[in-house]
């Protein structure tokens, strides 16, 4: 074999390692990258829902209030019951407080997260203050 | 035969591609703690301090038996088991409670062993008492 032969197979064997290792790591990088896509929408969609706590337990369709004013920090039991009414989209969720649902479109998932807090409920008919496990799954 | 600059020049390549991997899972590491988990545990803690001042017991509001104990009312031991009751009940992770009386005479404590914590906001009552929650982390 001659020189410059064997110099374009030396040429060739080093291009097709080079190759070989960029296409590795840019494997490596692109499974890298959707894993930790999948983790960040998973931590978006956990934050969503946890945060959920905190935005239902203020709405005013919700709360306590007296002559249509807010009167304390207290979800009204009897307006939790008829809440259920689809004017809001939470997403894929159920959202309940003790026995009450509010909101459902679990659609079936197989597994499920779940996240509480609890929140005062109030009787309006007793005016009996009652702690209550508000429970946000998805 | 590969040459001495060519074996130099793969190395470089690889040293690169480790530099780089590196970074990346530096970048994946860092920056991503625990502080959403403490913002929504601080948001349980205040939720569960809110609801559990307005708790009616026999007739009266946790608060105001709260106010009657600090003032050295009997009703320390009816607030203690109540709070310990509704701990219980609707918090997944252990807590502490602290009543802290004005005068430092009455005060009710409900201790836990975790070591790392989240306080609630401390809550004022109109007696000049004062009560908070710290809720263990489980992370």
């Amino acid at each position: 074999m001659k020189k410059g032969q064997l110099q374009i197979q030396e040429t060739a064997i080093v291009i097709f390692i080079v190759t070989i290792i960029i296409a590795i790591s840019l494997i490596v990088f692109y499974r890298y990258t959707v894993d930790d896509i999948k983790d960040d929408n998973a931590r978006y969609l956990d934050e969503k829902a946890k945060g959920l706590t905190e935005i239902i337990s203020n709405l005013p369709e919700l709360k306590v209030s007296e002559m249509g004013i807010e009167a304390d920090w207290c979800i009204d039991e009897k307006k939790a019951i008829v809440f259920n009414n689809g004017f809001y989209d939470f997403g894929q969720k159920r959202i309940k407080i003790n026995g009450i649902i509010l909101y459902d479109n679990l659609n079936n998932l197989v597994e499920t997260r779940k996240f509480s807090s609890p929140v005062c409920l109030l009787d309006p008919v007793s005016e009996k203050k009652e702690m209550a496990k508000l429970v946000v799954e998805w | 035969m590969v040459k001495r600059g060519q074996i130099e020049a793969i190395g470089l390549v690889v040293i690169v591609v480790l530099l780089v991997l590196l970074g990346l899972f530096f970048l994946k590491y860092s920056g991503k703690g625990d502080v959403d988990e403490d913002r929504f545990l601080t948001i349980k803690a205040n939720n569960f301090l809110n609801a559990l001042r307005q708790v009616s017991i026999g007739g009266s509001s946790f608060e105001d038996l709260a106010i009657e104990c600090c003032s050295g009312g009997s009703s320390c031991a009816q607030i203690e088991s109540s709070m310990v009751a509704n701990g219980a009940t609707y918090l997944d992770e252990d807590f502490y409670f602290e009543l802290k009386c004005v005068d430092e005479s009455n005060s009710v404590v409900k201790s836990t062993n975790c070591s790392s914590t989240v306080a609630s906001g401390h809550i004022v009552l109109i007696s000049g008492d004062e009560m908070f929650v710290k809720l263990c982390r489980n992370f």
